[in-house]
């Protein structure tokens, strides 16, 4: 019996196929309903979009989930520059992206595909309904977790019903993992002086079918912005504003029309503009009196065309979809190891990222491959699937490319997030421009 | 000594060129000493002449508490992956992977069962694990589905083995099982009983009289059964590195864990085999990657594969 409590990237460490492990049972743990589809509310993570990776959607269709994942929009461009200096990163996935081989079936060459979490969530919980090896105990909580004297196995206990004694315990239950808790790992990092903000934005149509990423380094921190995914509407796109928490407060406060002008003048106007016009909005969200936010942005942007590079830029943001806006802390955490005696950890649990890289989902999705991978190939040898050699065998895949993927967002935020004079991140930037190398490895975080 | 030297291929005295294969073999000589301590106790040494209880009541209930205690805590020895036995773990996959295989691929009619499956290949079939020890290759057949029996000449690694395959509430369910027995090769074959498959796995340089070990093992096959067999070839490299190095310079096994003289060629082995009347079906080198520390087949083009570790398969003809 394998047991593993957890949230979205749990359902694909327990249900990636192999005829190694037909013979072993899997218990399912999830203190909320798997099952139930969530109210598409707006802000709410499930009406959120991920952006998943080639790599991902690959594992995802051997899942035999992916191609029931619709609607999907591509973007196969990715567009990265810099506030201050005239660094600038033009990416895109035909001429410098992965190959083919490196995609799903079916899909041509693209730097990711954004998703709405309600749907991979939704899918996953039909693989594991049609799975008959996997037990599902929905809406139990894990309550504790003690090995076994004799065995040395651990012994979950849930709210009700009887204690789970388990070959291998997948902790896959997010930034406060019991499951960590129990193996006594402990994780480290810190949280940043800053604060996420996301929100699902109405952007005009410019002709391009929203197929690109774009990111710009500001003073206090990034801005993205990504095509977005919904139901049957076209156009939308999904922002993730990375910046001081003071200025994040007043942004999630202030009117959707100001709001609006202000991520317009983030992506457009001198770094100049985008201060003066932050320090109008009260810390209530209210306007200065007399004070024509959009008024002062398009003249600042009047003023700066004289400097117009003529490069593509992205689409203005025409509106904000109501109660969509989000603030969250940043934090970077990395448990010490990801792997206990007969206990594995898996995404949030083992990590978590700064969202500049967006690759939460992502890594958690890798991780549980890699796991299955591991699992499946001590079983093939008789080996014992919670032994030592499926556990390091998992830890020597994953420990350094988790702890790689922290310190690349880590060191990123901080060589372009305000940690450093303004002078030192231009010459980042011309760097990462200038150097195909530079430009390879940002392909690479971009399609793991 | 100078004659082995001689003998030596030069990759192997290149300097730098020569590290990989030094890891590798020292490796392969690190993976053996519990089997120089299972001789110590008259395991296989001479393998005929170890009068041991029957079947049964070695591993009998009449072991006391504090024997428990004891072979409780040799069990987590014998079983640490980090141990004394490391490497020995280490070569476990690729050795199970090679039965598998060679079941898969040269396994008659007579080795199918109807219940095998991808997750229990084994599922059926009655397997010998000729000087089990600690139970390394007695627990994945079982896994695999196995009807196993482990049989070693030392007590002690029999009730190490039982100690550690009770531990394990997953083995018990089946549709495995272990059997361990304090008993020899020879008196399993007075005993009459048959196996579809017989696996020797780095044993045979330990026993006294490898041509007559074979024989001994090929009368305990149905005909139509398999032999698998591992062990290290006796060449210069395999002196150099298991005994000179590791025992002699570098200290990390005893002295006399090895005996030079003892190592079996594969041509060797092939003709004892032939002589019990089964047939050689294949012969591959195994050879340990110090960098992702795992052992693996050696490709059977690349020279020199069959100087150190090898396994091979072999078929019991009807006849
Ligand atoms: C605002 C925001 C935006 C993000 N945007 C992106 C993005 O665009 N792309 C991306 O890749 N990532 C993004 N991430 C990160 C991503 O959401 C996470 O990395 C991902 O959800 C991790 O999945 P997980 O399964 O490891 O953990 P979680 O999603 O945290 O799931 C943990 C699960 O464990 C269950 N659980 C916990 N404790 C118990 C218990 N005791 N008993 C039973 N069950 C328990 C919970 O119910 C929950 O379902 C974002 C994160 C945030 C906060």
């Amino acid at each position: 019996m394998r047991c593993a409590p957890g949230g979205l990237t749990r359902c694909d460490a327990t249900s990636a196929k192999s005829p190694f492990l037909a013979n072993k049972t899997i218990a399912l743990i999830e203190a909320g309903d798997l099952m139930r589809t969530p109210a598409l509310e707006s802000g709410t993570f499930a009406n959120r979009a991920s952006s998943i990776t080639p790599g991902s959607a690959r594992f995802l269709q051997g899942l035999g989930v992916w191609d029931a994942i619709e609607p999907k929009q591509a973007y196969t461009r990715m567009v990265v520059w810099d506030s201050e200096s005239d660094g600038r990163v033009d990416f895109d996935a035909y001429s410098h992206g992965a190959g083919a081989a490196a995609m799903p079936e079916g899909h041509g060459p693209a730097i990711a595909w954004m998703v709405q979490n309600h749907l991979i969530q939704h899918q996953l919980a039909e693989c594991v309904a049609r799975t008959p090896s996997i037990v599902l105990f929905n809406e139990s909580k894990v309550h504790s977790i003690v090995r076994s004297e004799s065995s040395g196995l651990p012994v979950v206990s849930l709210d009700r019903g009887e204690p789970i004694e388990c070959q291998l315990l997948v902790g896959a239950d997010g930034l406060h993992s019991k499951v960590r808790e129990y193996a006594g790992i402990e994780s480290i990092g810190w949280d940043y002086d800053q604060h996420g903000i996301v929100a699902t934005l109405a952007v005009e149509d410019d002709g391009t079918g929203n197929d690109t990423a774009w990111q710009r380094f500001l003073p206090t921190g990034p801005i993205a912005l990504l095509p977005d995914v919904q139901q049957l509407a076209p156009g939308y796109s999904s922002l993730v504003w990375s910046t001081k928490p003071a200025i994040a407060a007043k942004l999630t406060k202030a009117a959707p029309e100001v709001f609006v002008e202000l991520v317009n003048a983030a992506f457009h106007n001198p770094v100049a503009d985008i201060d003066f016009l932050g320090s109008q909005v009260q810390a209530d969200g209210s306007i200065a009196d007399g004070v024509d936010i959009a008024g002062e942005a398009s003249w600042g942007r009047e003023r700066a065309r004289g400097q117009d590079s003529g490069e593509r830029m992205p689409p203005r943001v025409v509106g904000v979809q109501p109660k969509s806006r989000a603030p969250f802390p940043l934090r970077l955490r990395n448990s010490t190891s990801y792997v206990y005696e007969r206990t594995a950890l898996i995404g949030d649990a083992a990590h978590t990222t700064h969202p500049l890289a967006g690759q939460g989902l992502n890594l958690g999705l890798a991780d549980a491959r890699a796991l299955a991978a591991s699992v499946s190939d001590a079983a093939q040898a008789g080996g014992d699937v919670g032994g030592a050699d499926a556990l390091g065998a998992y830890a020597a895949a994953r420990f350094a490319s988790g702890a790689a993927m922290l310190a690349a967002a880590d060191g990123t935020s901080r060589v372009f997030g305000g940690l450093v004079p303004s002078q030192l991140r231009g010459i980042g930037m011309r760097l990462v421009n200038g150097s195909a190398r530079a430009k390879a490895l940002l392909a690479a975080v971009a399609s793991a | 000594m100078k004659r082995f030297l001689a003998k030596l291929p030069s990759t192997l005295l290149a300097p730098g060129a020569c590290k990989g294969s030094a890891v590798r073999a020292a490796a392969a000589a690190l993976a053996r000493p519990h089997l120089a301590a299972s001789c110590a106790r008259g395991a296989f040494t001479p393998v005929a002449s170890v009068h041991t209880q029957p079947a049964g009541q070695a591993a009998g209930s009449s072991v006391d508490a504090d024997e428990i205690q004891r072979f409780s805590r040799t069990a987590a020895e014998w079983w640490d992956p980090h141990g004394q036995y490391e490497l020995l773990h280490r070569m476990n996959p690729v050795r199970i992977k090679y039965v598998r295989d060679m079941l898969q691929q040269f396994g008659g009619p007579e080795l199918a069962r109807a219940e095998a499956t991808t997750a229990a290949p084994f599922a059926g079939l009655r397997i010998l694990d000729i000087g089990c020890g600690g139970g390394f290759v007695s627990e994945p057949l079982c896994r695999l589905g196995a009807t196993v029996v482990g049989a070693d000449a030392s007590n002690e690694n029999i009730q190490v083995a039982t100690t550690h395959y009770r531990r394990d509430p997953a083995l018990a369910r089946g549709p495995g099982s272990i059997d361990y027995r304090h008993t020899t090769a020879e008196s399993l074959v007075e005993q009459e009983e048959q196996f579809d498959v017989v696996v020797a796995l780095e044993i045979i340089e330990h026993v006294n009289d490898p041509k007559q070990f074979v024989r001994t093992c090929s009368q305990l096959v149905k005909p139509e059964g398999m032999l698998i067999f591992s062990t290290i070839n006796r060449t210069p490299a395999s002196y150099l590195f298991t005994i000179l190095l590791a025992e002699h310079l570098l200290r990390w096994v005893p002295v006399g864990t090895h005996t030079h003289d003892k190592y079996i060629m594969p041509e060797e082995l092939e003709l004892y085999l032939k002589m019990a009347g089964c047939q050689p079906l294949d012969v591959s080198g195994m050879g340990y990657n110090p960098l992702l520390k795992s052992w693996t087949l050696v490709s059977k083009s690349q020279p020199g594969n069959l100087e150190m570790n090898y396994i091979l398969a072999a078929r019991k003809s009807i006849l």
